[in-house]
């Protein structure tokens, strides 16, 4: 639900938020994939390190799409430096 | 009670009281500080920073789910029970759109359950009541399968008899959890939160890189539990599993980890841990920063596979006949006494704090979403402590009926089957965090359906062990495959969601009115009408 004077994310922007939030779906949701052996790595079948890596990057995706939206969830940018410093 | 391991036991006792002790000690203490005092300790209902959101929120996803139930699918059926990682990921961007919007319109309006929220963006009372017991309803497995992890850890400590006392395990759990919850709000659970993490990363990094070098190294376990698992079953005449998933269960695989991330945020329990957070923000960054559990949920699930890569551990638990048992078990074979009491401890602490939290919420659930709304709404807080103490035991009991009527050949269908009821709530409260084009009477309508189909499906599936409720995947209509049962409703519920819907604008059936506005969604810490909600943490 666009809000017009609170989401100031540019559209570029917010497909590419979107696309991070649903690549591990993709993923994780592709199961004949990776259900496989090979490769191994470190003696983990294929099935076990893909998916774990993939923890990894959804993490990683998230964290990506938080400092993009930084700016459009809260109202002003002001508060954001608020939350900067209550850490 | 003959073979009690002294040392393990003791252990166990020792470090079960003292982080009771503490903990109880520690929020007594805080609560003689100034409110400024409490606010910067994250107690006062809204400064929970990044970090203790984290901890919090992570005792969610840190139950006996994980130590006991996970692996112990894995042990049993091999990659089939590994569908949990999947799940562990998928929920966080999830979290991360509807998170800091319910904490947002939560805080303007002074939400404090889900039912809260329902009733008042959809003008119905009906709907929020419907939410709350379906809450109440499916935290009731849940708190089970947490006392199931108990069991199994006294189980293999020995503390065990025949006859009558063949339940005493559980009977000391469903004890130790309702002393826990009654002298406490949520206060002390937060604060234990912090030793029990603490305990439970030791724990899981030694278990990982130690158990490892005794069973001959990864690919050796991996190798071991494949040829365990691919021998052929001498009753059914099957493999049992494989370590990786077979073209048959694919589906299954897929739609257990989707089903279970859309019920992931919505459980009264974790919607309260979100609420406590400071800020919206902190809500978007714990969306990055949880998978961390999930990545060590994942390490913890491979312990099944441990427990079959050691002959004399796999044994013992097939002669059990209680898959639950792998990780107590494995845990008893390789560490030295004292550390399998720490492990153990861990376990119990870890299965403890979560169901207490639990309970708390669907008691909150009921005398705020219930008993308030629609018999008592002038009850006194005093009445309203009175109400929800009493209704947690019943909550107890309810779990405890759940845990002897079940079949706990795998524990991990507790879950699965609360996930089946709650993730029914997912359109009002998930989604009506988006939209409010869905008509009040359509959604109560399609929550309706989906509740009694996924019932009566679940009822009508059997294992080899129970005739009811045997396991929570069935054929999905229409596509011949096997899938997660909460899913297949879910799809039913939207579907008379959206036509009902259609129906009822078209006829112009009087809708409920909507008490949020738009930007009640985005509202952020410090905005002049958001609110502390002190519910959430003196409750």
């Amino acid at each position: 639900m666009p809000h017009k004077d609170a989401q100031s994310t540019r559209p570029v922007v917010r497909a590419v938020v979107a696309v991070l939030l649903i690549a591990p779906f993709v993923i994780y949701l592709a199961v004949p994939s990776y259900a496989k052996i090979k490769p191994r790595l470190a003696g983990f079948p294929f099935f076990y390190w893909w998916q774990l890596l993939w923890v990894i990057l959804t993490a990683v995706f998230i964290g990506i799409a938080y400092a993009l939206t930084r700016n459009g969830g809260g109202r002003t940018p002001a508060r954001d430096q608020a939350d900067e410093k209550g850490e | 009670m003959d073979n009690v391991n002294g040392v393990e036991l003791g252990v166990f006792v020792f470090f079960i009281a003292v982080v009771t002790v503490v903990g109880f000690a520690a929020a007594r203490w805080r609560r003689g500080q100034t409110i400024l005092h409490l606010d910067e300790w994250g107690l006062g209902g809204r400064s929970f920073g990044t970090f203790v959101t984290w901890f919090l929120l992570g005792g969610d996803l840190y139950t006996a789910y994980t130590f006991i139930a996970v692996p112990a699918a894995v042990f049993a059926g091999g990659a089939m029970g590994f569908w949990a990682l999947p799940y562990a990921a998928i929920a966080y961007p999830i979290v991360f759109l509807i998170g800091p919007r319910l904490w947002s319109v939560s805080h303007v309006h002074g939400y404090v359950t889900p039912a809260d929220f329902v009733r008042g963006r959809f003008g119905s009372k009906a709907l929020g009541l419907a939410v709350a017991v379906t809450g109440i309803l499916a935290m009731m497995p849940y708190i089970a399968l947490q006392l199931v992890g108990i069991q199994a850890v006294l189980t293999v400590m020995g503390v065990k008899g025949s006859g009558l006392a063949r339940d005493l395990p559980l009977f000391i759990a469903f004890a130790l959890l309702a002393a826990y919850t009654y002298t406490s709000g949520l206060r002390a659970p937060a604060l234990i939160s912090f030793v029990k993490d603490t305990l439970i990363y030791i724990v899981i990094i030694v278990a990982i890189l130690y158990i490892p070098t005794k069973l001959g190294g990864w690919g050796h376990i991996f190798d071991t539990a494949q040829a365990a698992l691919t021998k052929t079953n001498p009753v059914t005449h099957k493999p049992t599993g494989s370590i990786i998933t077979g073209d048959l269960n694919q589906w299954a695989y897929g739609t257990l980890a989707l089903g279970s991330s859309l019920a992931l945020f919505i459980y009264p329990h974790t919607v309260t841990g979100a609420l406590a957070a400071g800020r919206r923000n902190v809500i978007k960054r714990n969306a990055a920063l949880l998978p961390a559990y999930s990545l060590l949920l994942g390490l913890l699930a491979l312990l099944g596979y441990m427990a079959l890569a050691k002959p004399d551990v796999a044994a013992a638990v097939k002669a059990a006949k209680n898959p639950q048992l792998a990780v107590p078990t494995l845990f008893d074979h390789v560490f030295p006494s004292w550390f399998t009491g720490v492990a153990f401890a861990a376990i119990g602490v870890g299965a403890l704090v979560p169901a207490a939290i639990m309970s708390i919420a669907a008691s909150n659930l009921f005398t705020r979403n219930v008993y308030k709304a629609f018999f008592r709404p002038e009850a006194s807080p005093a009445e309203e402590t009175r109400v929800s103490q009493f209704v947690s035991l019943l909550v107890k009991i309810g779990a405890l009926i759940f845990v002897l009527a079940f079949d706990k050949s795998l524990a991990i269908n507790l879950q699965l089957l609360g996930g089946i009821w709650i993730v029914q709530t997912f359109p009002a409260l998930a989604l009506g965090l988006f939209t409010r084009w869905f008509h009040r009477w359509a959604l109560l309508a399609g929550w309706a359906v989906a509740m009694v189909y996924g019932t009566v499906t679940a009822y009508n599936q059997s294992s080899p062990t129970q005739k009811h409720f045997g396991q929570s995947i069935a054929n999905i209509p229409f596509i011949g495959h096997t899938g997660y049962i909460a899913l297949t409703a879910f799809v039913i519920n939207m579907l008379v969601v959206v036509v009902l819907t259609g129906l009822l604008k078209a006829l112009k059936v009087p809708d409920g009115a909507d008490e949020t506005s738009p930007s009640d969604f985005l509202a952020d810490a410090k905005d002049p009408q958001v609110q502390d909600l002190p519910e959430l943490t003196t409750g």
